[in-house]
């Protein structure tokens, strides 16, 4: 990197990605780092940017990444392009916002045989909202289904862009990204710092390594910093000396200084992750800036569950990687919980339900550790009746209904798009979910955006899968949180074999109750397996028993045939058995499986109404 | 036995659990051959190899030779040739393996020699030299009759080939006859195994009352055709409430014609037509394992030898040794199999001196805690001699056995 460039602010473009899942994002990342000579063919694999596992098997982008290109333009000025990375997930919109807080531009990626997305959108109004400049790409070009005039009118029409704003592209075949590049700098300003006004420096996200402490990932807004320059986080006031500057290449690559409008990392050399805050602002300690940068929110988790160790001597090792996680990942939070029937565990808190899943397989993959993960709940206000007030994570901590005066649940802002002939199905799905129609918006003459107000708690019980399947995978949608609002809610108990779990336990509108507890009783029938007797499986409302059903006690379990050469492979075949049952929590004197303890996950008016 | 006066003490050592080193081995020889191959069968058996019969059986001898060695010495108590399909060899085959058996091992009197058979080999010439070659024993691969149970199990014979197995044993003097069943196959409904045992039992097969029953139930081993099967949905397999139904069945007809349920899929009419070798697998007791893919037990050894029939061949005669897989078992497995195994024997259990003897410490000081928990929730029994599955605890097994692993 020559000093002219990284000198001159006006040749820094900072700009970041919006697009849906699999409308390419990645593919076109790939494409712009080998179009810039970023990463030479032989380092080239599929999807750079992601580097953990989960996130190439799943297609998706978990963690903001970054990563600096040189582009020599068409003007025959050479550019310095940072691509920050950002995930497309609806539950990762925080990380989102942090990122684009650090870019002057975006990118929006269209599928042009899909259309624009209801998530890709609500990414879009943030980026809107922080007056970030927007170069469109439809691509996906090549595909056969494509009608790339048709999504651009539709672009244009929502984002209000100009023509020469929108590139046709496809970044399977390279085709259009020359044109990305030249959009890019034409189109996305420069950055407007003061070289020469006191550091700031805005910290967008974070890692933990183990040789340089903590990683602050930054854009300089002014001034610059150096390596082995006294630094301060504004916010906590703490002081430490930078070990390291450097950008992303994509990988760590240091380099003398960070210059205003450049976005890299500095290594801190901080052990505790909570000193260095995401969307604090660095500045330098001899000369410090008066006031700090406009930060952000915090994540604010939405769902809740237990996390409880398998085996209960694994819980220092389950508190240790949750620790660690939470190093990387603002929207992790968790406590210490102890359940009756699950002995003692945390309770986390999540973004959503796809970022519950991905703690759990990550705590699954990387750190070994045997899970029994709770069904998710949300956040609930109780007013009680001595008038305060209490906030609860956890059905089985609910008060018992004499004792609150009001409970309050959160409720969000939904927003469908779907093809206008499935106007019906999403209809008669979310007002089965308690949901209230607001208003339904042409896109186009065949799509509609349709915007509901619906209680979270509806939301995470599989709503996803059902609104996918009834609109044969068209529907997108997207969500913010909107009010908590004060609704009929009991707490429903589960008792097995006459002991009630904790674990179980569920809250649910009064309305759905009976209906509820009738079908987790079978659910929970089917799940558990026969012990060697018989086992009832009720659930209640306080003491009153609204279903019953019964599991039979096993009645065989032998392998009829056992001879000489069967012995080794019978008594493998004994050990595990064991280790199944070894997985199954003693709740009492009876055996229950993890499967047991997400049974109410299935639950709701549309799986009953699909049977025969 | 539970009518140990039916026995002489000479026999009844036989059924005593566990076995210790004092005790007479067993020799089992596998035949790895079939002329097809059932869809349910996951054993070490191939189709269409006949030719390598001969060679085999060389190979066989050989492998007789090296386990006479290996056990120094040790007095026989039983042969047991099993496949795979034994009666594809002719009675002067048989008597070929046999002979070398009596060469290299000094044989009990009256030593138990099983032969397995398909029931269409089962002739009443077959049978008369199968005597003469020295088998007293011959156990029949019937497993249903009725014709659809046949189809699904993919035999190629009749319930009429069972009855003319019978009766050709039967007319050559076979005083121990034993049919094998299976139940639990899909599409079985409880009066088609009604059927089977009555017919059985009213002696309408072959015009006598076999002297033993093994009665299995279908499992469906990943793998095989049949699983596969099931897997398309094209076959379902019976529930586990049917196939206890069909158990108990089964267990309350023999018993009221007085059978003796002495293993948990065993039945004889009397003491003396329960097999010897197999109780010495539930004995925990010592066998050779000879032939391809064959299982010995020498010790603190289990063995098992090259399941290819041809390379077995091959490595035996040029003089190396076919195992291909051992299992050192420790002290404690070893125990735990002596409990696994013992159990089986629903009659005699566990012997509580014997246990002493064979592991140097006392039942109860080792499996006190587990056997008193089970007993508690009825399904062991004890008593000053033996521990014993309950009725139920036979029917729950695993279960029980799962508790001293």
């Amino acid at each position: 990197m020559s000093d002219d460039i990284s000198s001159n602010t006006a040749a820094i473009r900072n700009f970041s990605i919006i697009a849906h899942i699999d409308h390419g994002k990645s593919t076109l990342a790939d494409r712009l780092l080998e179009q810039t000579e970023t990463v030479t063919l032989r380092e080239m694999k599929a999807q750079v940017l992601d580097s953990m596992d989960l996130e190439r098997e799943k297609g998706i982008t978990i963690k903001a990444r970054a990563v600096r290109m040189v582009y020599t333009a068409r003007d025959g000025e050479t550019y310095q392009l940072n691509l920050i990375d950002t995930p497309g997930h609806v539950d990762f919109s925080y990380e989102v916002s942090r990122s684009l807080a650090a870019c002057e531009g975006a990118l929006l990626v269209v599928d042009a045989a899909q259309g624009i997305e209801a998530q890709t959108m609500a990414n879009v109004y943030l980026a809107l909202e922080q007056d970030l400049a927007i170069v469109a790409v439809i691509n996906k070009i090549d595909l056969p289904n494509a009608d790339p005039r048709k999504v651009s009118a539709e672009v244009a029409q929502l984002i209000g862009l100009l023509d020469d704003e929108i590139v046709h592209a496809s970044a399977k075949t390279g085709h259009g990204v020359a044109k990305i590049l030249e959009a890019v700098v034409r189109h996305i300003p420069p950055p407007q710092g003061n070289p020469y006004a006191p550091t700031r420096a805005l910290i967008f996200d974070s890692h933990y390594d183990p040789y340089k402490g903590v990683i602050a990932y930054v854009k300089v807004v002014d001034g610059r910093i150096a390596s082995g320059d006294r630094i301060k986080l504004m916010a906590e006031g703490k002081e430490t000396e930078t070990l390291e500057v450097g950008f992303f290449d994509p990988e760590l690559h240091p380099d003398s200084a960070l210059e205003t409008g450049q976005v890299g990392y500095i290594a801190t050399g901080l052990k505790v992750v909570q000193d260095v805050q995401v969307g604090d602002t660095v500045t330098r300690a001899a000369e410090p800036a008066v006031s700090p940068l406009a930060g952000y929110r915090p994540a604010k988790p939405m769902v809740f569950a237990g996390f409880f160790p398998v085996e209960s001597d694994e819980y220092p090792m389950l508190r240790d990687a949750l620790e660690r996680l939470r190093l990387n990942d603002g929207g992790l939070t968790w406590e210490p919980e102890s359940s009756d029937a699950l002995g003692f565990g945390f309770r986390c808190g999540f973004l959503g339900l796809l970022h519950m899943e991905i703690i759990q397989e990550r705590l699954e993959r990387e750190y070994d550790i045997q899970l029994l993960a709770t069904a998710p709940s949300v956040e609930y206000e109780v007013l009680l009746r001595g008038g305060s007030e209490l906030r609860i994570d956890n059905p089985s901590e609910m008060p018992s209904p004499g004792d609150s005066e009001e409970i309050r649940e959160p409720w969000l802002d939904v927003a469908v798009i779907v093809p206008s002939r499935y106007i019906g199905a999403v209809m008669e799905l979310v007002t089965g979910r308690r949901g209230e129609y607001r208003e339904l918006i042409y896109l186009d003459p065949e799509r509609v955006q349709m915007k509901f107000d619906m209680p979270l708690a509806e939301l995470i019980v599989d709503f996803y899968d059902q609104l996918k399947s009834r609109t044969q995978g068209y529907a997108s949608l997207d969500y913010t949180f909107k009010d908590m609002r004060a609704s009929d809610l009991v707490k429903l108990d589960v008792l097995v074999n006459g002991q009630p779990v904790d674990a179980l336990s569920l809250i649910t509108h009064r309305d759905d109750a009976y209906s509820r507890g009738r079908e987790l009783v079978q659910n929970l029938r089917g799940l558990i397996p026969r012990q060697m007797f018989d086992v009832p499986v009720q659930a209640s409302i306080g003491s009153r028993i609204i279903a019953r059903e019964t599991i039979r006690a096993m009645r065989k379990n032998v392998l009829s045939k056992c001879y000489g050469g069967d012995v080794t492979r019978k008594r493998k075949l004994l050990e595990k058995q064991k280790e199944g049952k070894a997985r199954m929590k003693l709740v009492g004197n009876v055996e229950i499986p993890q499967e047991a303890f997400l049974a109410v996950l299935s639950l709701g008016g549309d799986k009953a109404a699909t049977k025969p | 036995m539970n009518k140990p006066a039916l026995l002489d003490r000479h026999r009844q050592r036989l059924f005593d659990a566990p076995a210790t080193a004092a005790d007479p081995i067993g020799i089992y020889i596998h035949i790895p051959f079939c002329s097809h191959i059932c869809p349910y069968c996951d054993f070490n058996t191939y189709a269409g190899k006949e030719s390598l019969i001969p060679s085999y059986l060389d190979a066989l001898q050989c492998e007789t030779a090296f386990w006479a060695r290996d056990f120094g010495g040790r007095r026989a108590q039983s042969i047991f040739i099993g496949g795979g399909t034994p009666s594809l060899l002719n009675p002067k085959q048989i008597r070929g393996l046999l002979d070398t058996c009596r060469a290299e091992f000094s044989m009990e009197k009256g030593a138990e020699v099983t032969i397995e058979s398909n029931p269409n080999d089962v002739s009443l010439r077959y049978c008369v030299g199968l005597l003469e070659a020295g088998v007293n024993r011959i156990s029949i691969g019937a497993q249903t009759l009725d014709r659809p149970g046949l189809r699904v199990l993919g035999r190629l014979h009749e319930s009429d080939t069972v009855s003319s197995a019978v009766s050709a044993a039967r007319d050559a003097g076979f005083a121990n006859v034993s049919l094998d069943l299976i139940y639990g196959w899909p599409g079985q409904s409880i009066a088609t195994w009604h059927n089977d045992l009555g017919q059985i039992m009213g002696g309408a097969i072959g015009g006598s009352i076999p002297d033993h029953l093994s009665l299995y139930g279908l499992i469906i081993e990943p793998g095989t055709p049949m699983a596969d099967a099931v897997t398309r949905g094209i076959l379902s397999p019976v529930d586990e409430d049917t196939s206890a139904d069909f158990a108990e069945l089964a267990a309350s007809l023999l018993a009221a014609a007085g059978w003796i349920h002495y293993e948990i899929a065993n039945w004889c009419a009397a003491p003396r037509n329960a097999s010897v070798h197999n109780a010495l697998y539930w004995r925990n007791g010592d066998y050779a394992g000879i032939g391809a893919g064959a299982h010995g037990h020498a010790g603190q050894l289990r063995t098992m030898n090259q399941p290819s029939p041809a390379r077995y061949t091959k490595v035996v005669s040029s003089g190396e040794s076919p195992r291909t897989n051992f299992e050192i078992i420790d002290a404690n497995t070893d125990k735990v199999e002596t409990m696994l195994l013992g159990l089986r024997l629903i009659q005699d259990g566990v012997s509580l001196d014997r246990f002493q003897s064979r592991h140097g410490i006392s039942l109860e000081a080792h499996f006190g805690t587990q056997i008193a928990h089970l007993r508690d929730q009825g399904l062991l029994e004890c008593d000053e001699h033996s521990v014993r599955l309950t009725v139920r605890g036979a029917m729950v097994a695993n279960t029980v056995c799962a508790e001293f692993l």
